[in-house]
């Protein structure tokens, strides 16, 4: 199974793109978070981390985040994972809404890991 | 210089108390350029790691202290500073893995396997206006020191002096990494505040080897 994770400084964006996502491919599977433990503005390692496990339980993991401390501690995060798992995660550098969309779309459709990533390459952003 | 573990974890808690001393300040030079939150982010890391070392053994060792700091900074700061300072105590924890007393050199090597841990994560190098134009300077001086047999508070007394100086410099800098990033040219002017950070311990640091 391929799961979308999607991170944001604010839960609000990270729902609500989620929202988006699922309501527009119908049901992809997509992990949202967004925000600090505190509740404010920023990145919780810990909820990462733990999200980031569980997907990779399951399978590959796609992440799309929005910037600065959203990236850095999903790559703080995917290097705390045990290495037979850290080869299942790819950190995609597209831009938050639209590749969480495409992606979304293209995985209720059926397509695989390495050609969602081609695809997002379309959003890419220097982050 | 020679520091026992007990003396690093008295030095870890006094670098917090020094950062909850000066979070308003960094985050006012913050509030310029970035988002406004380094100095109180810090702070919260930094008070999680004083908890985790409280919660420790007493005969926990220095690397598994810098450990804990290090773990407490990525889980609770929050904002881009957590991975950053996070990836330099957790890179720098491994090289003083199995050591009893640390010296200069030692400090040396902390720093080297620090920076180029946040140099991996940040992908930044010197003169983009960040921490890495505080730390990059200073860890070469001190490995020179440490290399020459130069006694540890001298070294660090130059280390201090440098970092003010390096950190003062990045005023001139244009940033390209981080927030920051988005004002350009505007950026020029103000202090980095994670240069400001990286000095407030370097020169911490100094002062309390100095106070034996």
């Amino acid at each position: 199974m391929v799961s979308l994770m999607l991170l944001s400084h604010s839960r609000k964006i990270a729902e609500g793109v989620k929202e988006l996502a699922e309501e527009v491919s119908g049901g992809a599977p997509v992990i949202a978070v967004g925000g600090t433990k505190a509740g404010t503005l920023g990145s919780d390692f810990d909820a990462i981390f733990e999200q980031l496990e569980a997907a990779t339980a399951k399978g590959e993991v796609i992440i799309l985040a929005d910037m600065g401390s959203s990236l850095l501690t999903a790559e703080t995060a995917i290097d705390a994972l045990d290495d037979d798992r850290k080869a299942n995660v790819h950190l995609s550098p597209a831009a938050l809404v639209e590749g969480s969309v495409m992606a979304a779309v293209s995985l209720a459709g059926g397509l695989g890991v390495a050609e969602i990533l081609e695809q997002l390459e379309e959003f890419r952003l220097s982050k | 210089m020679s520091y026992s573990k007990e003396q690093v974890r008295g030095l870890l808690l006094k670098l917090a108390d020094m950062i909850d001393e000066n979070k308003q300040m960094l985050t006012d030079l913050d509030a310029a350029i970035g988002d406004g939150d380094h100095g109180h982010n810090m702070a919260r890391g930094f008070d999680a790691a004083r908890v985790k070392l409280a919660q420790g053994p007493a005969e926990q060792d220095a690397e598994a202290m810098l450990k804990a700091t290090a773990m407490a900074l990525i889980s609770n700061v929050g904002g881009a500073a957590g991975p950053l300072y996070g990836t330099l105590f957790l890179k720098g924890a491994a090289t003083v893995k199995g050591k009893e007393e640390l010296g200069l050199p030692d400090l040396a090597d902390f720093l080297k396997a620090g920076i180029e841990g946040v140099q991996l994560r940040g992908k930044a190098i010197l003169g983009e206006k960040t921490m890495l134009d505080v730390l990059i300077p200073v860890q070469a001086a001190i490995a020179a020191d440490a290399e020459a047999g130069e006694p540890a508070v001298q070294s660090l007394e130059k280390a201090a002096a440098l970092a003010r100086a390096c950190a003062e410099k990045t005023k001139e800098i244009v940033a390209t990494k981080g927030r920051a990033s988005y004002l350009g040219e505007r950026s020029i002017g103000h202090i980095d505040p994670g240069a400001m950070s990286s000095c407030l311990m370097i020169e911490k640091l100094a002062g309390l080897v100095k106070g034996g």
